[in-house]
Order: structure tokens, then sequence, then C-alpha cells
């Protein structure tokens, strides 16, 4: 049976200046949004929650909780204040209407009467408080007329009706104590969530009862044996062996609760230097710039690292050739001596020809030259054109022509002239070797330039360093702020990496020392159990001793178990609950993969991890990211509870730190879970706008979903005793 | 919707070992001559609810198995 | 014999280095592995070239010992492949001809013994500076005079 508020009207209530019927809220079933800036009556709405359910207010200077009788002057309407006259008197109170299943619809109303007692109006001791008493009427839903209720357990059932008190904790939300609900540094805030959902108390009751019974009905076997006189030393032997079990397990069971008290103070120790450093986007932020900053130093510092490597490599890469350096002699002196050694080698050869040929010497001549064409003209003019004269067909002249003219004829047969023809040799080592001679001038150039290029390198990387070293030093100085001042970063370093080494020595020591000795003595109890009771079965004694112990016993163990299925089967529902609420508060988010898990550990609590598609666990996230996390864990919380009671969200802005990727499934997922949600919110508010809201705030406006949006005012500038907040209904 | 009394009850009785061990069955849980394990648990949730204490329950417990 | 069977003639060779020198041939060229304190290069015959380089331009001209005190490493060949290293070596050996005791033109009249003799001159003239080279590397690094930089092989070049 679904709680509805139908409204929530306000009466000289902070800014909400004048009656009831001036500041009423219409609310209905679905999502209802109060859009309101800082200062435009926000908390003040939240205000009146906590009046209703625990006559209490959130003191905004302090952040404290005060109880309604202490808060007095500071929570009525200036302007209702400055309005009263001397020795008149106003009222300051809150109503809520609530509709809850089909036939009833309820009227609470909260409120003190305060009458003015001199001029100063801001003066606690100018004022006289007196609490009115609680107003609780309730109506037929075909009747319109409200009739009183007087009985005041009635009154505070129909109170707790809209809310039932162990589940307010996950329904009545405000800003930061999404983040205190669940505590994950607390084991307890889950298998709170367990209790208040599940029988587990109930089944916890009759296990302990169990177990007492279980040692009762033993000593009640112990004794009818003792009295039965027949004394049996085997039997007592054996209850002797099972006292020892029992002792050394009882003694292992402290111990584990020691090591456990020591694994939770440091996981406390741990999670509280967590929320120190891990702290927030600021963090997140820095380490975003960070990472790539980082990635190009190492990048960079392989550049250098390669090229500093590489420089050796120089003196021998053709397009370097450092090697060459100094050589400028030597690569003139082989010039010279390849000149020499060709101009020797035509004497050599043009020598053996006119030893060999005497008339042939013209193979002085150059190969070629006269070339062919020019030698065939002068055959055919019969003129040589080289010594302009004439060379008539027949005469020696003419012979000489026409024997040039065929020279390479002749060539082909011309025997070698030297034993090793070697002048390839040379002029291939002088074409091949250009590479290297060619850069001489260049060299010392090109080192300066390699020189040059180190500076470079080595000044983008210390570039590189200092920003790095100066986005370090602020993201250092976050993770300190507001830490005790006399406690460095490093040491709340290695107070963490203490907390840290203690619980993995906590863990190793009870999961695997103490557990399985646990376990090994409880399969010894168990045998030994065995033992007594068929020894005793020998023994004279009433059936109804034996049996007793043993229906005792077995029910004892039976409940145990039961009693963990509920836990785990609890645990399991809420793991599935919650990840698919998580889903639906990232899908507008890149976030992706990963799921949230809840593991049991041997010694009984629980673990809740963020796991990444490749089921690693996900620290120190944004605080948005960490406080949808937990979102989802409370609205598991509720969608998990099967039992017919439903009851209303009430938000106070928890949406600050999500960022709209996150706020847009926020309202979604709501939507799912609570059949109705008043969330107050001031994201979505934009002064220049005409309606004074933002894009997204308009989607929603649009959204079948939401069913009532308001916009909250407050006029600019104003004197505080004109402070008044008024309301636009968008829908 | 099963009564909460009844689920800790079959909870408690249907785990698998008590069960074969007890032969217990839907049967079991109600009836006139109930099994004495039945009828040790039942009386320990009911008087448990009503608010007595243990040494109250036991002599009750002591009374099914006439001793 | 022709230009290219002389040349395969010298390419062939294993020029060999003093056993003595396997200490700073190690701290000099890493072939390729570890890092050592010092700049390096790559392989052996990168060093050797350098250091005949260096031998050659301060006129250290070291013989090796008896073979037995030597060892030998990868043919000349087999130096820098597809580069115009060795060509630029043999220039440099070759404009030293005179030293080295024979004529340009003269081989080309030689008889194949004759050619390897000279050829055994050449890489005997090779090794002779290689091994000055790395001598005079050797004393300087035993007298700590080495300044370990990536520079290190440029600077000792200018001196």
């Amino acid at each position: 049976m679904a709680s509805i508020i139908n409204s929530i009207s306000f009466k000289n209530f902070f800014n909400y200046y004048g009656d009831f019927e001036d500041n009423t809220y219409k609310l209905e079933e679905g999502i209802n949004i109060i859009v309101a800036d800082n200062g435009a009556g926000k908390s003040k709405f939240f205000n009146a929650f906590l009046w209703l359910f625990y006559d209490q207010i959130l003191d905004s200077d302090t952040k404290q909780k005060i109880n309604i009788k202490n808060a007095g002057v500071k929570i009525i309407s200036d302007k209702a204040k400055n309005e009263t006259a001397v020795n008149d008197y106003l009222t300051c109170g809150v109503c809520v209407e609530y509709t809850s299943g089909t036939r009833y619809k309820y009227q609470i109303i909260k409120s003190f009467t305060a009458t003015r007692l001199d001029e100063n109006i801001t003066d606690e001791n100018s004022w006289q408080f007196v609490m009115n008493e609680l107003e609780v009427n309730r109506t037929e839903l075909v009747l319109h007329k409200y009739k009183p209720v007087y009985d005041e357990n009635e009154k505070k059932k129909i109170i707790d009706k809209l809310i039932m008190p162990a589940f307010r904790q996950y329904s009545f939300l405000q800003g930061e104590e999404v983040d205190d609900i669940i505590d994950f540094s607390k084991k307890e805030s889950i298998e709170k969530a367990v209790e208040n959902l599940t029988d587990i108390k109930k089944y916890e009751q009759i296990h302990k009862l169990l177990e007492e019974f279980k040692e009762k009905a033993f000593k009640d076997v112990q004794k009818q044996i003792k009295a039965n006189d027949s004394q049996n030393e085997r039997f007592n032997n054996a209850v002797e062996e099972k006292e020892k079990i029992e002792q050394a397990l009882e003694q292992e069971q402290l111990k584990l609760k020691q090591f456990n008290e020591t694994l939770a103070n440091a996981e406390a120790e741990k999670n509280e230097l967590d929320k120190l450093y891990a702290n927030a986007e600021k963090r997140k932020e820095f380490d975003d710039k960070l990472k790539p900053l980082r990635k190009r130093l190492r990048e960079k510092q392989e550049e250098f690292e390669t090229f500093l490597d590489r420089i050796n490599n120089r003196f021998f890469d053709g397009n370097f050739a450092w090697i060459a350096l100094g050589f400028e002699q030597e690569v003139e002196k082989f010039r010279e001596l390849n000149d020499e050694f060709i101009e020797k080698r035509y004497e050599k050869k043009a020598l053996k020809n006119v030893e060999e040929n005497p008339n042939e010497y013209f193979h002085f001549l150059p190969e070629n030259s006269p070339d062919s064409v020019s030698l065939q003209n002068m055959i055919d003019d019969e003129h040589c054109y080289v010594c302009n004269r004439e060379a008539k067909e027949g005469t020696p002249e003419y012979k000489n022509l026409v024997k040039l003219k065929n020279r390479t004829k002749d060539k082909q047969s011309e025997k070698p002239f030297v034993k090793n023809d070697l002048k390839n040799f040379f002029g291939d080592l002088q074409i091949n070797a250009q590479p290297f001679y060619n850069k001489l001038d260049g060299i010392k150039d090109s080192i300066i330039k390699t020189k040059e290029k180190e500076v470079e390198l080595k000044d983008s990387i210390e570039r590189l360093k200092k920003r790095i070293k100066s986005l370090e030093d602020d993201r250092n100085s976050i993770m300190i702020a507001g830490h005790d001042q006399d406690q460095s970063a490093k040491d709340v370093i290695s107070s963490y990496n203490g907390a840290v080494r203690r619980i993995s020595s906590a863990e190793n020591k009870i999961n695997d020392i103490i557990i399985p000795k646990i376990n090994q003595l409880k399969k010894d109890l168990k045998l030994i159990n065995e033992e007594v009771k068929s020894l005793n079965k020998s023994n004279n004694i009433p059936d109804g001793y034996n049996e007793n112990y043993e229906v005792l016993s077995d029910l004892e163990e039976a409940a145990s178990k039961a009693k963990d299925k509920v836990f785990d089967g609890m645990i399991n529902l809420l793991e599935e609950h919650a990840n698919i609420h998580f889903k639906n508060l990232i899908k507008n988010n890149d976030l992706s993969g990963g799921i949230l898990k809840f593991e049991k550990n041997p010694n009984g609590s629980i673990n809740f991890n963020y796991l990444d598609s490749k089921g690693n666990s996900v620290y120190g996230s944004s605080e948005g990211f960490q406080r949808m996390k937990k979102f989802s864990v409370v609205m598991a919380i509720i969608s998990a509870n099967n039992a017919e009671y439903n009851y209303p969200l009430l938000a106070d802005a928890p949406i600050s730190a999500f960022g709209e990727g996150f706020t847009e499934g926020f309202f979604e997922a709501i939507g799912d879970v609570f059949p109705q949600s008043i969330v107050l919110v001031k994201e979505l508010y934009k002064q220049e706008d005409d309606m004074k809201i933002n894009e997204l705030g308009k989607r929603l406006l649009k959204d079948e979903r939401v069913k009532t949006m308001y916009v909250n005012h407050v006029p600019e500038n104003a004197e505080q005793i004109e402070l008044v907040t008024t309301k636009t209904k968008l829908k | 919707m099963l009564n909460k009394r009844t689920k800790i009850i079959k909870d408690i009785l249907f785990e698998p070992e008590i069960q074969k061990k007890y032969k217990l069955t839907e049967d079991d849980l109600s009836g006139m001559h109930r099994k004495k394990i039945v009828d040790v648990l039942e009386t320990i949730i009911n008087e448990n609810d009503n608010g007595r204490t243990a040494r109250q329950i036991y002599p009750t417990i002591k009374n099914i198995h006439k001793i | 014999m022709t230009a290219q069977e002389f040349r395969n003639n010298i390419l062939v060779k294993k020029p060999r280095y003093a056993k003595s020198k396997i200490p700073v041939i190690e701290a000099f060229a890493n072939k390729g592995q570890s890092k050592s304190e010092y700049s390096q290069f790559g392989p052996i015959y990168e060093l050797y070239i350098y250091a005949f380089r260096l031998g050659l331009k301060k006129g250290l001209k070291l013989p090796l010992p008896p073979r037995n005190s030597t060892k030998d490493f990868v043919e000349i060949g087999k130096w820098k492949r597809d580069s115009s290293l060795v060509d630029f070596l043999l220039m440099i050996v070759f404009s030293h001809s005179e030293e080295i005791g024979f004529d340009w033109n003269d081989l080309e009249d030689m008889d194949e013994k004759e050619l390897n003799v000279v050829v055994s001159n050449i890489v005997e003239f090779i090794e002779s500076y290689a091994n000055g080279g790395l001598q005079y590397l050797q004393e300087e690094w035993e007298n700590d005079n080495l300044i370990n930089s990536s520079y290190l092989f440029v600077d000792l070049m200018n001196e």
C-alpha cells in the first residue's frame, strides 16, 4: 500500500511567509520537481519533513540537527516577525496531506505559537514560544471533511505510516546524506539494510535459543548418566574430549572476534583516509590532466634514450658519415693516385701497342674520337677534317680513316694489356664511396645540429616534468586539505599503507588460519558429538533425554543454515537490484562495462566493489560516481523490499555532484523505483530564462513521468525582512 | 502470502539434512499427530513470540519428550 | 685477376684483433646487448673502423701480436652490407698505398701470389692502426680520461 503525499504547506516557516494556503505545493504520484536556486527555500522544504518526522531542523550555520524547541526564532519568517505587533502573536508551522491506499487521506500539522515581547525581533528572548499540540486529521477519500484524531498512539501510527521509521533513512535523502546512509566503511550498513528487509533478526533469535537449549539438553543427558552410576569411562573420556574441543573452538572464536575488530578498525581507518585523498572531482580532474602528460613524458624520454643510443650510428650511416671527418687529405690523395693510375695505364697501353704494332700508335686516340659518323663523312668526302687535308681513296691517309672507323672491331680481338685489370676496382671505389666523402664539409654542422636536437629534447622533457610536478603539487595539496594540518601527505600515505597492510595481515590470519581452524574444530565437534551420542545410547537412561538432545542439535544446525540462507539470499537480491539501478543511472554517461559486486567475506562482513569489465576493482572514482554507486544500493534496498508497503522519496539535491548525464539517469531511475518522488534541485535553475529553468529542466518538463514542477523565487537584493519565497507552478 | 512464522519453520525444517533425517513433508506441519521435532520448533517460536524467556521455554520442550 | 676478383680477395678477409683488447671491445661495442656506463658502438666492426681511424689520424701504428694471441671476427665483406662504408674504408686504405708499399699500376702486372701478399699487407695495415687505436682507447679508459658523454667518440675524434 503506497503512501502518496498530496500536498505540503508552510506557514511563516523560514521564507515561506503567510498562511498555509499561500504556501501550498500540490503534489502527485510520480515525479515532482521543485526548482530553487540557493536561498530559495530548498533546504527549508526539506526541514519541514525533518520537523514532521523527528521534531528537528537542520541548522544551516552549524550543519547540526537541533530540536525544534531550541530552533525558535530562527525558523520564523522575518517578514512575519516584523509585522507582528508587540504582545501580539504569530503561528509557524508545516502541514502535510497524504493518501494511504485507496481509502484514507490524512493531514498532519505541526506548529508553534510565538508571542512578541519587545521591539527586538531577532533576539530569542524577545519571543515566547508555545508548542501547539500535534494535529492529525483523517478523512475517507470519498468524503471531503477531515475529522480529528485524538488518540496519541493513533497519531504516531499515522505519521509512521507515511514513511516507516526503518526505511526513512533510505527515502529521506539530503545531499551528502546519501554518502552516510550506505557508509561502506561500516559493515553494519548493509547488515542493517538486510535486517530491515528480512526477518533475519527472528532467525537469529531462534538460533540463539536453540543453541542454548542444545547445551541444556546435553547437560541433562550427562546428569542422567552420572545418576545412572554406570561409570562409563569411555563416555566420560568422550565428553572430556568434547569439552576440550569446545574450549578450543571458543578460544578460536574469541581470536576471530579480535581479528575482526582489528580488521574493522583498519578498514575504517583506510576508508577515512580514502575519503581524505580520494576526495572527489578535483583530484580526478588533475588525474585526467596528468595522464596524457605522463604518457607524453614517457614517449619523449623514450625518444631521447633512442636518440642517444643512436648517436654513434651516425658515424656509419651514409646520411651522416661522421667517420669521414678528418679524411679530407686521404680522399684528395686517392683522386690524385687514381688520375695518375689512369694516365700511366694509358701510357702503358700505348707503349705496348706501339711495341706490338708500331703502325697503330693512333690507338693513342681516345675511343670514339672522332666518332664513327664523323669518320664516315670524312671517308665519303675523302677529306680529314681533323687536320684539314685531303685523303683521297687509296692514299695512306684514306686507309687510316677506314682503319680508324673499324677500330672497334679490332678492339674485340685486342688482347688484355695487363694481367689484372683493376681500373674498375678503383673507379668503383671512388663512385661508391661518394656518400661518405661528399658529406665531408657538412659533418661539423651535422654534429652541431645533433647536439642542438639533444638540447631541444632535453628542454621539452624538462618542461613536461615541471608541468607534471606543478600539477602533482596541486593535487597533493588537495589530498591533505581539510585534514590535520600537521599531518603531511606523506604521513597520510604511510598511515594509509599501514592500514592496508594491517587489513591484509588480519585478513590472512582470519581466512588462512583462524577460519580453517574453526572449521576443523567444528567438524571434530560434530564427530565427537556423534561418538557421545552412540556411547550414551548404550546407557540406561530414559530415551527422552537422548532424543531431546538430538532433536535440539539438529534444529540448531538447521537454524544456523537457514539464517545464512536468508542473509545470502537478500544480499544476492540487493546486488541484482543495485546493478539494474546502476545501469539505469549511468546509461547517459560514458562509463561502460562494470558491475557492482557484493562479496561476503568468510568473517561475515560484506565487501562492496565496483568491478570493471575485466573484473578488477575500481577505486577512487569521482564523487558523483561514488554517490551514484551508493544511490544504486539505496534504490536497491527500496526496490528489493517486497513488502506491500511503498513510500515516497524526498530528496534534497542528491544530484549536485552528479553532472548532467547522471542527472538525466537519476530522474529516469527514481521514476521506476519510487511510487512518488519529490526532488528539490538547484541545478535546473536558470536566472536568465523566462521560465527560470535550463534546457534539461525543459526536457524534464515535457517528460510524462514528471507530474508537477515548481520554480521558487526570492526577490533579488531584498532586505532580510522582505525576503519572501514565492513560487510558479510550471506543471 | 506465506506468514512469517510458517516461513521460518519451513526454512529450518526443510533444510535438506534435517528434512531427510526426519523424513519431513508438508503434511507434517499440520494435523494432530505431529512429529516431535516439528512440535519442538513450533513451541520455541510460539513461546518466543509470546515473550517468554529461555528458562521458561525449556521445561515445555522437556515436556514434549516426557522427561 | 679481374677487378671483382681482387675486390673479393680483400672482402673475404677477416681482420684480427689482439686478445688483450677484448675488454675494451666489450666495453665499447655492445653487439646489440646490454648497455654499459659509456657510450657504445653496435657491432665490433664499428668500433674497429673507428679505432682504425683514430690510430691512423694519431699515427698510432701497433702491429698485432703473434697469431695465437689474436682473434678474428666477421669478414670485411659483411661490414655494414648494402652500404658505401667499406668502399670508403678501402678508399682511405688505398690512398695510403705508398705506406703499405705498393704502386697501383704495379698491381695490374702482378701474379696472384704477389697480389695476395699485397692484400695481406693491406689487412695488416688496417689491423695495425686499429690495434693502435684500440690501445689508445684502452689507455684512456684505464687512466679514467674518458668522459661519460654521448659525444665521447665525436670528442675523441676532434682531439
